[in-house]
């Protein structure tokens, strides 16, 4: 059922055996998964079904590291996760991938690196995954990917680079999509207006109760078995880092490492393209429909697209970390890029239809890139405090100038081997790329006018966009001077609580993290249920 | 003049506007055209094609010629000795690809036709020049053997053919190269 935590008496104190902290992705996907189980389920949700501006508030901070950016306009705290049932899913862009079995290897060149689980142990989960995201299965293969769609793929694949498919789940808001389901159960009660303010410990090996607090002056408690920490990858190392009953330092923070790996993927809008295939073909290659034909969503339609990115075996080869690459055929000014310098894509048409494939479309080309993890880049508390008193976000973003270096390798090995493969030739622009943002954030549409000013090239400076993406805050790990979570998802030092979310990300890979996080919520429902069951 | 294929099918003059509709007719078609028929050949055939064209119009050049030389059994490498050659009329060249050559010119600070076209491989001869130009760049790009040029990377041979031919027109008496 649904609960308007607003019209509980302040000082009651309510039971379950599970109690969820967090009503998105990952706190739905638990619930759901314990649907008509034995187990009473009580999760708590910060917000309503609706956007409400003060509840909206709370997720505000302080950003003192890399600027916060998207298409070159500053980006607010509280514009990147959203604070009501179904979380950051009410606005999320609904692609899907599944982590990469690179992803979880030991990567001697990176500081940390490697799971204690292996891409094995996920893969009873990506079916289940696909499901509660609303896409057609687990087959990512770019074989699947040419059969649901009826095109063909980009003839690219070598060692190095390779052909990627996406499902893109038309935007499944969680809250929308599962509180009938929500409302009707029995064992579960979901808790709206229910901010969690500190998890208060015993001795700092146990979790005693969950303090909450309504914005409306309600406060009372949660005593659970099991507590699951599923606030987002932000606000669960923020609860954590609050919750200093047993020490100042945080719950379960002895190493000082919850809020620490903080990572994003590095969004960039690195340049043009011109391509063999004309508009209408990259269109198709970039967005058809797929009816889902199984389970509970079956006839519901979600998208499929597809990118480049570096293979697991480049990675590994040469050392670096991952980078996929997006053709977006944008509403171009006469199919090509506003240019004002340089060598222009009308230049490169013309010696394409001699000496490569006779130029189609002009496309942009946004990738995206994992960043090596950096135990500066990090979650802190910052001085002021939000409505309810707890201590806000102060986030310090890091990436590195090697970061930018491997994004630029990596780019440079894509658009060699598109030249190899005859598909079309690059311009590499980073720092030189604009883009009419506004009119994009406003209109909905592809990007529009772009303009690329070779002149402006900055290798070392380039702006980096925010992928919206909060991983590795409570990362998993074998040991406990690693990270913070166990191969469980419970912390390790911390009996009684376990975490969901992109924050236990070991690295942060370049798949966009949601359908990983359902898949590991999967899991954890499925472990928790055997432990309490 | 016109390259080798050339039929009557109309080249658009140095300094005019590309067709239309180029972006929708054939390889074959746009080879026809003769407008960029040149960067294929510089490509593709490389040197050799330079040399046979020498006879065929007034505009001349001297260039040395790249001569192949075997230096072991078991091996072999194409070496380049200075011997003047008369280039001349590599027909009517696209102006995009002449703004595109006199780029890789600024930017690599390769002036000197000789010494680019000595860095283009003797071709293959039984092979057609387009297939060659073509295999030649696709083997660029396979060997990271590129060139950055306001950003796009171009395989060497395509960018090196395109700054031939910048400045073959350059030198050249009239518009037409
Ligand atoms: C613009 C944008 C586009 C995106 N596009 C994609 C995409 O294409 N693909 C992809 O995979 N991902 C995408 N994402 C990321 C995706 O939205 C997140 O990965 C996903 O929502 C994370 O799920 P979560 O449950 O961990 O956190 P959230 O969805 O953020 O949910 C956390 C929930 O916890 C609640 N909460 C927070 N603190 C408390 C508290 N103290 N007490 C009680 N409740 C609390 C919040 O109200 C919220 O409902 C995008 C994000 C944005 C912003």
């Amino acid at each position: 059922m649904l609960t308007d935590a607003r019209a509980l008496n302040s000082g009651s104190s309510l039971r379950a055996d599970v109690c969820i902290v967090g009503g998105g992705a990952a706190g739905i996907t638990i619930a759901m998964e314990m649907l008509n189980s034995d187990l009473s389920v009580l999760l708590l949700e910060s917000g309503g079904t609706e956007s409400d501006a003060a509840t909206q508030a709370l997720a505000q901070g302080e950003s003192i590291g890399a600027p916060l950016t998207s298409l070159d306009n500053p980006v607010n705290l509280d514009q990147t996760r959203l604070r009501y049932l179904g979380g950051t899913t009410n606005h999320w862009a609904g692609f899907c991938r599944p982590l990469s079995p690179i992803d979880f290897e030991t990567r001697d060149h990176l500081v940390v690196s490697g799971w204690p689980i292996d891409y094995a142990d996920m893969v009873p989960y990506w079916d289940r995954a696909a499901e509660w995201v609303r896409i057609s299965d687990a087959d990512f293969s770019i074989g699947a990917w040419e059969r649901r769609l009826g095109v063909s793929a980009p003839p690219i694949d070598t060692l190095a680079v390779e052909p990627l498919a996406f499902q893109v789940s038309f935007p499944t808001k969680f809250g929308d999509v599962y509180a009938p389901e929500l409302r009707a159960a029995a064992n579960i009660e979901v808790l709206l207006h229910a901010n969690a303010l500190n998890l208060a410990g015993n001795d700092g090996q146990r979790v005693a109760h969950v303090d909450v607090a309504t914005l409306s002056g309600v406060s009372f408690t949660v005593e659970a078995r099991a507590y699951v920490l599923a606030a987002g990858g932000i606000e669960n190392a923020r609860l954590l880092l609050a919750s200093i009953d047993s020490d100042p330092a945080g719950l379960g923070n002895s190493n000082g490492l919850v809020g620490r790996y903080f990572s994003e993927h590095l969004q960039i809008y690195a340049g043009f393209g011109v391509l063999e295939p004309d508009f209408g073909e990259v269109s198709g290659l970039q967005g058809g429909e797929v009816a889902i034909t199984q389970g509970r969503h079956a006839g519901h339609v979600h998208g499929a697209k597809f990118a480049l990115g570096l293979t697991d075996a480049h990675l590994r080869s040469a050392a670096t970390t991952g980078l996929e690459l997006q053709f977006l055929p944008g509403r171009l000014p006469d199919g090509a890029p506003l240019q004002e310098q340089g060598v222009t894509v009308g230049d490169i048409s013309a010696m394409m239809a001699h000496t490569g494939p006779e130029p189609g479309t002009a496309v942009y080309l946004q990738a995206l890139a994992e960043q090596e993890p950096n135990p500066q880049s990090r979650v802190m508390l910052g001085s002021r405090t939000d409505a309810l008193g707890m201590r806000r976000v102060r986030l310090d973003w890091q990436y590195t100038a090697a970061d930018r270096r491997r994004v630029i390798a990596g780019l440079r090995v894509m658009a060699e081997a598109i030249g190899a493969a005859d598909w079309g030739r690059l311009q590499l622009v980073p720092g030189g790329v604009h883009a009419d943002a506004h009119d994009n954030l406003v209109s909905g549409e592809l990007l529009t006018i772009f303009r690329s000013v070779p002149d402006e090239i900055d290798l070392s400076g380039f702006p980096v966009g925010v992928g919206f993406h909060h991983m590795c805050t409570t990362r998993m790990s074998r040991s406990v001077e690693q990270g913070v979570v166990d191969a469980d998802c419970r912390m390790h030092e911390v009996d009684n609580l376990w975490v969901a979310g992109s924050s236990v990300f070991a690295t942060a890979g370049t798949a966009t993290p949601t359908m990983s996080i359902v898949a590991l919520s999967i899991r954890l429902a499925d472990h928790l249920q055997e432990l309490l069951g | 003049m016109r390259n080798a294929d050339a039929s009557d099918t109309p080249a658009p003059a140095h300094g005019s506007a590309p067709p239309e509709d180029e972006h929708n007719i054939s390889r074959r078609q746009v080879l026809r055209l003769g407008s960029g028929g040149a960067l294929a050949l510089v490509i593709g055939a490389g040197a050799g094609w330079f040399d046979r064209a020498r006879d065929s119009g007034p505009k001349t050049l001297l260039a040395p010629a790249p001569t192949t030389s075997t230096t072991t059994s078991t091996t072999s490498s194409t070496t380049t000795t200075a011997a003047p050659v008369t280039v001349t009329g590599i027909g009517e060249v696209d102006p995009r690809i002449i703004t595109l050559g006199q780029r890789v010119v600024e930017v690599t600070g390769e002036d000197d036709i000789a010494e680019l076209l000595a860095q283009l491989p003797e071709a293959d001869q039984d092979r057609d020049p387009l297939e060659r130009a073509a295999a030649r760049v696709r083997t660029d790009f396979e060997m990271s053997d590129t060139i950055s040029v306001d950003g796009w990377i171009l395989a060497a041979s395509e960018a090196r053919a395109a700054a031939v031919i910048a400045l073959f027109c350059s030198e050249s008496v009239d518009s037409t190269c």
